[in-house]
């Protein structure tokens, strides 16, 4: 694989399907790299292209070569490497790779069997398709945005996105889907495809709420709604917050709650024993939750939602995720030494196979740490041109 | 018209609500044939949510099953009995992917497990899609996707500066968890057809949704320090947020990554002094100044409707859109043009709209068909496919095996 893609996009598309086994070379821009290496967290929160967290993260397993495709040279040698690539993940706003000749119908002619995923924000056809982007923007025009967050108690706050870079990441996976079924495809018809990928239409693929009440009663949602189920909230405990759901619509499971809420007045009143009724109420109930909870600890929600067969879960603080006992046991977090940054976990395979494990075999790439390698050994270039180009900042 | 890139892969559905089934959503218009096993008894808990068209409940009214299952075929089979076990294998036999949501140990006490399925089938794929996986000691616990949010830490990272953490108004982890699904099943289909080799995957919700929550891990890994919560903000780029626009709860996002957008910014809003101020004249000294940005754009977006800004701003080069509700998303000219949303037609209530895949690609089937009718494809699944006579189907769904 190739990948030519700045942030969180792109290169996690490709991260996932390197942790499966792909061979995969990112082409930095020369001097500065991938736009990640100067994002947050550092190491001791000092900033340093070899020392982002985020971009060690991302590029696990990969390749990092240097090249300035504003060159001739650099576009040459684009196309050497196009001829023995699988698949190209370029992700970028719309018109940038265009302006650089970096086509598919270009490129597909240097290599027919070549699969190029692009991802853009918001695809590469219709009135907005050179318009640009950002997670934010992903989430505000895909329709995530108007619906967070959820129970919205201020309708004067803005709108929110989830925090992190998740409609990045959730057009990385599809991108990464998308990119194996067109090899599936390749396996039929013998060639390759281009794949137009959409950041906005990833958000409103998987949000579902909105189209669900559309379709049900032409209702739009909004993150002000009143709550038609309840409690289904995050509510502040004595040493953080739990989420109180209760999940079956019939009276058995709030029953069981009531079992072990048996002292509080709000367990036996009647006005809160059907769901409909709690929802209508909601206002009433939540303060008294509130206060209930307030002298419970997240311990007691666990053991609670053990014992009364409830599905509450403490909201975990960042220390407790990456300590989790049930995580260690499946050994989820793996350890990796990075030269930079050394040895520290990261989160790691988002799924177990059986017969072709996730493996990190890698860590992140310094800047143009394969150059020789792929410059030189690859592509047959001399250590002599190897400097020239440097010095004529093609590398 | 090409062929479709699965063609010819079968796939086995044990799946229900939202997490399991978002694998076989995607996989369909790719065209695969899946195959939802359910039954009147435990019927996909999808078809049971609200809401439900018109608010009437019913099997097949239930809009979250529409949305998650468009072009599924269905088949009811009970099982609780041992014919019903025995009539999935025969499926399993002749199908390539299984997909399978339940809590861990069920498929083991139906006899369904992936050992079992192996012997009936050798270069079977079975995938996995739990709460907290197939092993460790949580893995038993109830999980839906709203309730294990909270064990992955990513509302901690949601909220307004101040205050407490905030939940996402849609359920992320089953998404999340789904689509990684697909890459899974994939790669071990491109596995299989080179080695001829099937494989087990265990996936687990909670470990996707910690999977994209990397600054915070990695901040914490690194350095012990907890990453805080940024609202709209961005690290990198600021000015970012979400400003008020005319009309009731209209807003706009604007996202300002270099100096050269800025100025563009400044210009196309008609703000050539903000150029000159001090507070804003690098990226370091607009993040500083954050507050007062933020406060200065929105008295100026305000006087514009959402499009106005977004097409002003984007045309000057800044990126810039609406915070879109699902009606103005329905109507916005270039969703429409991309055919994001597609009508399908329900047989017990209409027309409905569902989404179609976001992004164009050869080898997709370009309509979507409508989703199952609970025991639609009975007759083709167990008479077609499996070659059960007529009299014998009446007989198992007269005893309750066919349910």
């Amino acid at each position: 694989m190739l990948e030519k893609a700045d942030m969180v996009a792109g290169p996690y598309c490709t991260k996932l399907l390197a942790g499966l086994g792909a061979e995969v070379i990112k082409i930095e821009a020369v001097g500065t790299g991938d736009k990640a290496r100067t994002a947050p967290p550092f190491l001791d929160g000092v900033p340093h292209p070899e020392r982002s967290g985020l971009f060690a993260y991302l590029n696990t397993d990969k390749l990092s070569i240097t090249l300035n495709l504003k060159t001739e040279t650099g576009r040459h040698i684009l196309e050497r490497l196009i001829q023995e690539t699988d698949i190209f993940v370029a992700a970028h706003q719309s018109g940038t790779m265009e302006e650089l000749g970096i086509e598919y119908r270009r490129l597909s002619q240097i290599n027919p069997r070549l699969i190029m995923t692009s991802i853009t924000p918001f695809g590469m056809t219709g009135p907005y398709k050179d318009y640009k982007g950002s997670d934010l923007i992903a989430n505000s025009t895909g329709g995530l945005a108007i619906i967070t967050p959820l129970n919205a108690e201020d309708p004067e706050k803005p709108p929110l996105k989830p925090g992190g870079h998740f409609a990045d990441f959730f057009i990385g996976v599809i991108a990464a889907g998308a990119s194996l079924a067109a090899v599936a495809q390749r396996r039929l018809s013998g060639t390759g495809q281009h794949i137009d990928l959409s950041q906005q239409e990833a958000i409103a693929y998987i949000i579902l709420w909105p189209i669900m009440y559309y379709n049900a009663e032409r209702h739009i949602v909004r993150r002000t709604d009143a709550p038609r189920m309840a409690p289904r909230h995050l509510i502040p405990c004595k040493d953080g917050h739990v989420w109180i759901q209760i999940i079956q619509p019939g009276e058995a499971e709030w029953q069981r709650f009531c079992q072990w809420a048996s002292d509080a007045d709000w367990a036996t009143n009647e006005l809160f024993k059907v769901e409909v009724s709690r929802a209508q109420y909601w206002d009433a109930l939540k303060p008294l939750l509130s206060d209930w909870a307030m002298s419970r600890t997240k311990e007691d929600f666990v053991k609670a939602s053990h014992d009364y067969h409830l599905t509450f879960e403490p909201l975990n603080p960042i220390e407790e995720v990456v300590n989790h006992r049930h995580l260690a046991a499946r050994d989820f977090f793996v350890e990796i030494e990075h030269p930079e940054i050394g040895k520290v976990k990261y989160p790691g395979p988002p799924y177990k196979l059986s017969q072709t494990p996730w493996q990190v075999t890698r860590a992140a790439p310094r800047l143009g740490e394969h150059n020789e390698e792929i410059y030189v050994k690859r592509l047959g270039f001399s250590h002599q041109e190897l400097v020239q180009m440097r010095a004529g900042g093609v590398i | 018209m090409g062929k479709l890139a699965l063609e010819g892969i079968r796939v086995i559905e044990l799946c229900q609500y939202w997490a399991g089934p978002s694998v076989g959503r995607f996989l369909v218009p790719m065209g695969a044939e899946v195959i939802k096993i359910e039954s009147k008894r435990r019927p996909d808990g999808a078809r049971g949510m609200p809401p439900h068209v018109d608010g009437i409940r019913g099997l097949n009214r239930g809009c979250m099953f529409y949305e998650l299952n468009p072009g599924k075929l269905s088949v009811t089979l009970d099982l609780g009995r041992p014919e019903a076990i025995a009539l999935v294998k025969q499926l399993v036999g002749i199908s390539d992917i299984i997909t399978q949501n339940f809590t861990p140990g069920v498929l083991a006490k139906l006899g369904l497990d992936y050992p079992v399925l192996r012997s009936v089938k050798e270069d079977i794929i079975m995938l996995s899609v739990t709460g907290f996986g197939t092993t460790g000691p949580d893995k038993d616990h109830p999980a839906f996707g709203d309730t294990i949010l909270g064990f992955t830490g990513i509302p901690n990272f949601t909220g307004y500066p101040g205050g407490p953490p905030e939940w996402i108004g849609t359920v992320i982890l089953d998404p999340l968890a789904g689509l990684h699904g697909v890459v899974a099943v994939l790669a071990a289909l491109e596995h299989r057809a080179k080695t001829g080799q099937g494989q087990y995957i265990d996936l687990a919700m909670t470990e996707t949704g910690i999977c994209c929550l990397p600054q915070a891990v990695m901040d914490f890994t690194m350095n012990r320090h907890v990453y805080p919560r940024m609202a709209n903000r961005d690290n990198l780029m600021a000015p970012q947020g979400v400003y008020r626009c005319q009309g009731d709860d209209k807003w706009v996002a604007i996202s300002i990554a270099t100096d050269e957008e800025w100025q563009a910014f400044c210009r196309a809003s008609k703000h050539e002094d903000w150029l000159q101020d001090e507070r804003f004249s690098d990226a370091f000294r607009r993040w500083q100044n954050h507050d007062e940005l933020d406060r200065l754009i929105g008295q100026w977006t305000i006087n514009y409707t959402h499009y106005e800004v977004m097409h002003l701003l984007q045309r000057a080069g800044v990126a810039a859109g609406p915070v879109f509700d699902f009606q103005e998303m329905v109507a916005d000219p270039h969703i429409r043009e991309r055919g994001l949303f597609v009508h399908m037609s329900q047989p017990e209530t209409g027309e409905m709209l569902a989404t179609s895949l976001p992004f164009k690609m050869d080898g997709v089937a370009e309509e979507l068909q409508h989703a199952p009718e609970i025991g639609e494809h009975n007759e083709y699944v167990l008479g077609e496919l499996l070659g059960l006579s007529k009299e014998k189907m009446a007989e198992l769904q007269e005893r309750g095996v066919i349910y």
